[in-house]
């Protein structure tokens, strides 16, 4: 098994919902059940990347599938069933399962409005523990930063360079922290998601390390649960401009600049007509993505949801 | 309670800067109500007027550049960029805010925007009122089927279909982009006049209008341009593109549309850049229905000759030897007899071309096997074709005088 990770960056607000609630939110997002973390499942990842790399409408978001003009279309296609398995008509004829195995991303940073820098990129020391986790699966060796110890109680982690602190405080939506500064864990650990989420992006890694902060893992849970985005949709009826009646519901949304963190597995090869190697496929797999990928993820596209950059993880880092 | 004194001292003093969230000032960062009840207003007021001293965040100029780059594929989105010239616009109005005075603010940036949903619903609003314009009734099928296609299937229907456009969410443009404002947030005052009046629908007994004292109440109002952007295949797009700005120009959007707030005017020179490019897309797209067209007719001349060829070569194997020589000399005749100067190289190709065929009959030796017609009609042609070479006189006799001896007619002359 070759093993891989990626990372999501919204550019826009991010629906990835349950499609029911019970609570005031009509359309909550989808979370961990064991933590209550927001996710994005591993699934609707799935789907739009096999429909992204789909050689028979490469390139092509139009209407009309385009026409492949070079002759390894069929070799292609048969590489790309044997990562994703192949559609449900074809399956009736001999299924197999697809190498890939995508897991659900898991949150990361969360932005949260803060007074000072205008939000501050959150995150605690469960989810570094198991980014962390996740790192060591793929180098194989213990990642060469180690974790900040963060005693319960109002208090926050902060880069060297950070922007977000005033007075030895950071202020967010309503919580205040005291800041602790000066460790060089925290300032490895920024640098190496900064670099991971932007590569080659100066601006937006500072932007990053400037923002960067570790908060206690329950009061980070509180804000997982608080500070997300909750949107107002109404229907207007036809002609009136008023509101067709009933028509108000709210919809919950990852804001834009979350970051998550999620790991692709690759096996060998299942299909008949392909005898890649684990190592083949996911060579295919990560030349056919690039360095990183604009993609719509979650509901609402039409409304303009689920802008997403994609970045492949680099291994190791 | 220190540390909410110390959360107060931050607010109280907190001073407009490019990395300090306006948005987060406006919802937490009111100080106390004064003493007297009646200052409220004031209070609200000069809160609101502090969130507008704000600029715009660092951050947030270069997030909207990363935007422009996002959306900067022709193929794939359909841009615009509206003022709101000599207007303001009220977009949330409606929902809730501990100050009453809500507006649609980004929840990490902290600027104002416009949601996609707002966008999509009036865009479809327009093309629907342009489809019941339609006379023809199978028009106005016609263009509502592709509504649906473009918007999605309302949702009364059965079976739904999501929409094919996407509609983004407008981004507010700030001035070092090419925006007319550098402050997006201003203080804006709606007054009410006779509440009481319309509460209770005018009904007898309540007092007249012009009784009731005004109540002003203080807003925060956008200012500024927005970029909007409509993705999908690129005419859809620009189609989708251009029922939202006519509606956004016409309608306005957000609330109090009918007191004149919330109508956008594309601003000039990107309206002149826009009709250059869109000029420019027109002039591309005809070119290549002209070359497809230019290609077509091409093909088919080709076709055609191809047809002749064929029909040409079978021609000439059904005919005796003979008939096909005297054929051969009649096209070449034809040829020359059809050009309009004599002179040149053509005119040169073709009389070589024509001493050769006089060349090949003379030397045919079958001829006394042949029909007298066929005999007659070759010597005809072979005189027209010796006239008009560019022979002497004496070479024409000598060879009029081969044909006639190896042409002549059984009965003899």
């Amino acid at each position: 098994m070759e093993t891989m990770c990626y990372y999501i960056h919204a550019l826009t607000a991010l629906h990835a919902g349950t499609g029911q609630g019970v609570g005031v939110v009509d359309l909550p997002i989808a979370r961990e059940k064991s933590t209550g973390l927001p996710i994005v499942p591993g699934s609707g990842i799935k789907g739009v990347l096999r429909e992204e790399l789909n050689p028979s409408n490469a390139g092509a978001d139009d209407l009309q599938p385009c026409e492949d003009s070079d002759g390894n279309t069929k070799e292609k296609e048969q590489c790309w069933e044997a990562l994703f398995g192949p559609t449900a008509q074809d399956a009736e004829k001999g299924g197999f399962a697809g190498a890939l195995n995508i897991q659900d991303a898991q949150l990361l940073c969360l932005p949260v409005r803060s007074v000072y820098g205008v939000f501050a990129w959150v995150t605690c020391p469960f989810i570094l523990e198991r980014y962390r986790r996740d790192s060591k699966q793929i180098v194989g060796t213990s990642p060469d930063w180690g974790m900040p110890c963060l005693e319960d109680g109002e208090k926050a982690w902060v880069t060297d360079d950070s922007k977000i602190d005033e007075k030895e405080k950071v202020f967010l939506e309503d919580l205040d922290f005291d800041v602790l500064k000066n460790n060089g864990n925290v300032n490895t650990l920024a640098d190496k998601i900064a670099a991971a989420i932007f590569p080659n992006d100066d601006t937006w890694q500072r932007f990053f390390k400037e923002r960067f902060m570790i908060i206690p893992d329950n009061v980070f849970s509180f804000l997982a649960e608080t500070a997300t985005e909750v949107r107002a949709r109404i229907k207007l009826k036809e002609g009136t401009r008023t509101v067709e009646k009933g028509a108000l519901w709210y919809e919950e949304n990852l804001p834009a600049e979350t970051l998550l963190w999620g790991m692709i597995g690759c096996d060998r090869s299942r299909s008949e007509n392909h005898t890649g190697t684990a190592k083949d496929l996911m060579k295919h797999f990560q030349e056919q993505i690039g360095a990183e990928k604009g993609l719509q993820i979650g509901g609402n596209a039409t409304v303009g949801r689920g802008r997403v950059r994609w970045v492949p993880g680099q291994l190791g880092a | 309670m220190t540390e909410l004194k110390m959360r107060r001292d931050v607010f109280n003093t907190l001073e407009p800067s490019d990395w300090k969230n306006p948005s987060l000032f406006f919802d937490k960062g009111f100080k106390e109500w004064k003493e007297k009840d009646g200052d409220r207003g004031t209070d609200i007021g000069e809160h609101i007027r502090a969130v507008c001293d704000f600029p715009v965040p660092d951050i947030y100029i270069a997030a909207y550049r990363r935007w422009l780059g996002e959306t900067v594929d022709k193929a794939r989105f359909a841009p615009w960029y509206g003022e709101l010239k000599g207007t303001r616009l009220f977009i949330g109005l409606g929902m809730a805010h501990v100050l009453e005075a809500q507006v649609c603010r980004h929840p990490v940036y902290g600027m104002p925007y416009i949601p996609g949903s707002a966008l999509k619903g009036l865009a479809r609003a327009k093309a629907r009122e342009y489809a019941q314009k339609q006379k023809d009734r199978e028009q106005v099928k016609q263009f509502n089927k592709v509504i649906d296609i473009l918007f999605g299937t309302s949702t009364d229907v059965e079976e739904t279909d999501a929409g094919y456009l996407i509609f983004h969410d407008a981004w507010w443009i700030p001035k070092q982009e090419g925006g007319c404002e550098d402050k997006p947030y201003v203080p804006e005052v709606v007054t009410v006049h006779a509440a009481e009046y319309y509460a209770n629908q005018g009904r007898e007994g309540t007092p007249h209008p012009d009784m009731e004292s005004p109540n002003p109440n203080q807003q925060l109002a956008v200012q500024g341009s927005f970029y909007f952007v409509v993705e999908g295949a690129q005419q859809w797009a620009e189609l989708g593109r251009k029922f939202l700005t006519i509606a956004l120009e016409e309608e306005g959007i957000g609330c109090k549309v009918a007191a004149g707030y919330g109508y956008f005017e594309e601003e000039e020179g990107r309206r002149k850049e826009r009709e250059a490019r869109e000029q420019e897309e027109r002039k591309r797209l005809a070119d290549i229905e002209a070359e497809k067209e230019a290609q077509r007719v091409a093909d088919e001349k080709a076709e055609q000759e191809k047809i002749a060829a064929e029909k040409e070569a079978a021609l000439l194997a059904s005919l005796t030897p003979e008939k096909r020589l005297i054929h051969e000399l009649k096209v070449l005749l034809d040829q020359y007899g059809s050009l309009t100067h004599k002179l040149g190289a053509e005119a040169t190709k073709i009389q070589g071309e024509l001493q050769g065929q006089i060349k090949r009959m003379l030397n045919h030796d079958k001829w006394s096997e042949a029909d007298v017609t066929d005999r007659e009609e070759a010597l005809k042609s072979i005189e027209h074709a010796v006239s008009l070479s560019k022979l002497s006189k004496k070479a024409k006799k000598k060879r009029l005088n081969t044909a006639r001896a190896l042409l002549k007619t059984k009965d003899g002359e």
